[in-house]
């Protein structure tokens, strides 16, 4: 399904400023081939930000960003996602007037114009994420958390060999959040694909990421495994200083 | 509309631009109409010019049938048109306010042309217009020669603008209305009727259109298929200055006003609408947002 | 050729079942239809195809053109040109329609979508378009301006086909040929990539892109498609009317006209514009006639029908009245299977 060993993300200094409102500031990460690495941080830090400067959604004032050895500068959202890089939106995107098959399928089409090959990569990713008896209806009919898998299954069917998935688990019960966990474990381990996920929910980071980057104020302060990052009092500053701003 | 087929001198370029400057003022009245309603309620009101030319038969009607000039007919006018305006909201659009953008402008889109053949059923295709007394004066300022009738339409427009102005800066629902222009939920929170309240817009809107209509018939003809110009002029004018705002409105209806008469003079006057297509084409290429609007 | 096998194989079976007794029975008609029935039937044929090439682009793609007549009137006006003052045959002046009016679309497109002009001011430019050319070809000369452009008439019993000179009999065939045509290609466009690009700009652009759609490109292909098939309207109309009239070919009334068909039959489905075009042709002629006999005839009736007809498919069937009947008669759309 995606070439193992590849999707590597390189994230060199990256600045980004909205009307003289620095989003994020100078942040670099490095994502290594078939890694799961979490993105971590207060509300407003500017993680999605950072994340649609990667999917090529802005450009970025300052820095680069490379994928795979390619720089990604001056590519549109969808020329990356046919570099390999599949995203989802925080805010959940249905095509709300297609089925969840349709949906899935769009993604599929990504590099091919035979419906038949896009229907077996979306019934696969469909399968990934154990949403295959829900195929038939439509998206807009769905739930929160199923719109919420809807938007992976969609990406994955692109055949990214890099997953950004940012705030899948939001609204998940613990049951459906293990699930999710198992699921890109599978991915990560049996596919090669590289994974970089926004997340609040700590459940899901502490299972899923080998690494973690800390994001405050645009810019990162910390980084390290899971437990290095929950112990490191500017971590920890960051989220008591954030809620008292709030 | 206007247009002259003789060569002229200098001095007469200037008449006809100032001409044109004039009849841009009341089409900037029919545009504000139409820039409030979208600035508020955020409805392309695309019956616009049919109302205008409901307006404009109204005027005609009253001056054929009782004898009254069109300048006595602006207050009942108006006041019709704030109750038809308000009715519309009300009744026709408000409902269908939760459907998709294009729905209510389809919504209009029926009933200009329902307004459209109505008219043209009732009153037949053939042109009419207003004759008045005064309709041929002209006065005379400095080098200038000027017509009466437009330089008083023009008045009357600019003191219609003022007024409008006047309600939204200083009346308690003028404030209730742009509050709810720029913050929708705040203003259902604190407590204010939208509903009533585009309603009013809406009202405030249709009232200008048809104080533009009684204007507009000492100057033009009107057929049925005024409307139609009229509803595209009007777009054109709103989205050159700027769509909500009351200064574009303005500004854009002198623009398309002197374009129009500038070009009829230099090109076949049956072809000045097209440069004021092109200038629409160009504004929504370049400055989509207008002379004076906010990016939305 | 290969997806068309796909095609039928994959739709429901009630559904080819339906569409084969159709056709079959429109294939049949003109043995017992009058002269007037088959005019009506041409005109319900007509406003399926160009409201099928109109649904492409607004209810695949969502994009919104209320100045489709352009295209009508540019296709028409081509091929009339040529072989009015070239002798082409409209088999080959087909070809010049095209060409135009995939220009213009890709002119309007790309003006559009490289700007980022959307939904009402999408519209607006389309209008604009419009009104801008109908005024040009009042003062075309080489076409007659807005005094009419008029095709030479031949007797109607010859059926001369390379030149489209003949019976109604004909005429009624093409309609036909062309409303299959836009049908089918409507129906393998849903099951093609770009068939699902199209619905996924209409239902999220961004999420589309992020997905690998290149909406510009798609978009244009959409209006350049539509366009296309609006223009062999054109040069249908040309060859059926024999005259031409800037004011009317061009007017926004006939883009709306356009419109209407696929809004009451259902936006975004297949057969919504051929059930829609039945019952807008059916009702207006039908009140046109009673009108008729009543003594009344009065321009601008049919319009004040066209204008309620609208407001209340828009009010109360937003969707159109074709997906109710299909799931009431178990014709489910292609694209639902599963």
């Amino acid at each position: 399904m995606t070439h193992p060993g590849s999707g590597s993300l390189r994230v060199e200094a990256v600045s980004k400023s909205f009307r003289g409102l620095r989003a994020v500031a100078a942040a670099s990460l490095e994502v290594g081939r078939g890694e799961i690495v979490a993105l971590i941080g207060p509300n407003g830090a500017g993680k999605t930000t950072l994340f649609n400067l990667i999917a090529g959604v802005f450009q970025p004032d300052d820095g680069e960003i490379h994928f795979d050895g390619h720089p990604l500068r001056g590519l549109r959202a969808d020329q990356v996602c046919a570099a390999g890089i599949g995203r989802t939106f925080q805010i959940v995107k249905p095509f709300a007037d297609m089925t969840v098959l349709e949906n899935v399928m769009v993604g599929g089409f990504r590099g091919t114009d035979e419906p038949g090959l896009a229907r077996e990569r979306a019934e696969r990713a469909l399968r990934a994420l154990n949403m295959a008896p829900l195929r038939a209806r439509l998206a807009s009919s769905l739930t929160l958390p199923d719109r919420k898998r809807l938007e992976v299954a969609r990406a994955l069917a692109t055949q990214p060999r890099l997953l950004l998935l940012d705030e899948v688990m939001a609204g998940l019960r613990p049951t459906e959040t293990d699930a999710m966990v198992a699921a890109f474990r599978r991915l990560n381990a049996q596919n090669g694909v590289t994974i970089l996920l926004i997340e609040h929910v700590m459940r899901a980071v502490m299972a899923l990421a080998q690494r973690v980057y800390v994001l405050h104020h645009g810019e990162i302060i910390a980084h390290g495994t899971p437990a290095e990052v929950t112990r490191d009092p500017r971590v920890l500053e960051s989220y008591l200083g954030a809620a008292h701003e709030g | 509309m206007l247009g002259y087929d003789r060569p002229m001198p200098i001095e007469s370029v200037a008449n006809v631009v100032i001409a044109g400057l004039l009849t841009g003022l009341v089409y900037g009245l029919m545009a504000l109409g139409l820039s409030v309603i979208y600035g508020v309620v955020r409805i392309v009101n695309f019956a616009h010019g049919e109302m205008m030319a409901l307006a404009m038969y109204a005027a005609v009607m009253a001056f054929a049938g009782l004898g009254i000039d069109p300048l006595w007919m602006l207050l009942p006018v108006a006041l019709v048109f704030f109750v038809l305006g308000y009715g519309l909201q009300r009744g026709l659009i408000n409902p269908f306010i939760d459907r998709p953008e294009h729905s209510q402008f389809m919504l209009l889109l029926a009933v200009a042309l329902i307004l459209v053949n109505g008219l043209l059923v009732t009153f037949g295709p053939d042109a009419r217009n207003v004759q008045v007394d005064y309709a041929l004066d002209s006065m005379v300022i400095g080098p200038l020669l000027v017509d009466k009738v437009r330089v008083i339409c023009a008045a009357v427009a600019l003191l219609t603008c003022a007024v409008l102005f006047a309600i939204f800066r200083y009346t308690r629902f003028g404030k209730a209305i742009r509050a709810c222009a720029d913050n929708l939920l705040g203003a259902q929170v604190v407590g204010l009727d939208v509903r009533h309240l585009y309603a009013l817009t809406f009202g405030l809107g249709s009232a200008c259109v048809g104080v533009a209509g009684c204007l507009l018939t000492l100057m033009f003809d009107v057929t049925p298929n005024s409307g139609p110009a009229y509803t595209l002029l009007a777009f054109i004018i709103v989205i050159i200055g700027g769509l909500g705002s009351m200064a574009g409105a303005l500004a854009g209806g002198v623009l398309i006003g002197v374009t129009e008469a500038v070009a009829g003079l230099v090109i076949s006057p049956s072809a000045k609408s097209m440069l004021s297509f092109a200038l629409l084409i160009a504004v929504l290429a370049f400055r989509p947002q207008g002379l004076f609007g906010r990016r939305a | 050729m290969n997806g068309l096998v796909e095609l039928v194989r994959e739709a429901p079976k009630r559904s080819v079942a339906g569409l084969a007794v159709l056709l079959l029975l429109l294939l049949l008609v003109p043995l017992v239809a009058g002269r007037y029935a088959l005019s009506v039937l041409i005109l319900i044929l007509y406003f399926a195809y160009v409201g099928q090439a109109w649904n492409i682009m607004m209810g695949f793609a969502g994009q919104l053109s209320l100045g489709h007549a352009l295209y009508v009137g540019l296709g028409a006006y081509a091929a009339a040109a040529l072989y009015q003052h070239f002798g082409v045959i409209p088999w080959v002046g087909m070809i010049a329609a095209v060409a135009v009016c995939v220009a213009a679309a890709t002119a309007i497109g790309w003006l559009a979508f490289r700007f980022g002009i959307s939904g009402t001011y999408f519209a607006l430019l389309t209008i604009a378009f419009a009104e801008f050319t109908r005024i040009g070809f009042d003062h075309f000369g080489w076409v007659g301006a807005s005094g009419g452009f008029f095709l030479k008439v031949a007797q109607q019993d010859v059926i001369d086909l390379a030149n489209l000179r003949g019976h109604p009999v004909m005429f009624y065939y093409l309609a036909l040929a062309l409303a299959t045509f836009a049908f089918v290609l409507s129906a393998w466009l849903l099951r093609s990539r770009a068939g699902f690009y199209f619905r996924a700009i209409r239902d999220g652009e961004d999420a589309a892109r992020a997905a690998g759609v290149d909406t510009f490109r798609y978009k244009l292909f959409a209006i350049q498609i539509s366009a296309a098939l609006t223009s062999l309207a054109g040069v249908f109309f040309a060859f059926y009317y024999n005259n031409l009239f800037p004011e009317q070919i061009f007017n926004m009334g006939r883009s709306i006209e356009i419109i209407l068909a696929p809004i009451i039959g259902g936006i975004g489905t297949l057969f919504g514009p051929v059930l829609g075009a039945a019952i807008l042709t059916l009702l207006s002629e039908g009140l046109t006639e009673a009108l008729a006999a009543l003594g009344w005839e009065v321009p601008g009736i049919k319009q004040i029908f066209y204008g309620v007809a609208l407001a209340v498919a828009i009010m109360f069937m937003p969707h159109g009245v074709w997906p109710a009947l299909a799931r009431r008669f178990g014709f489910t759309r292609i694209r639902d299977d599963s």
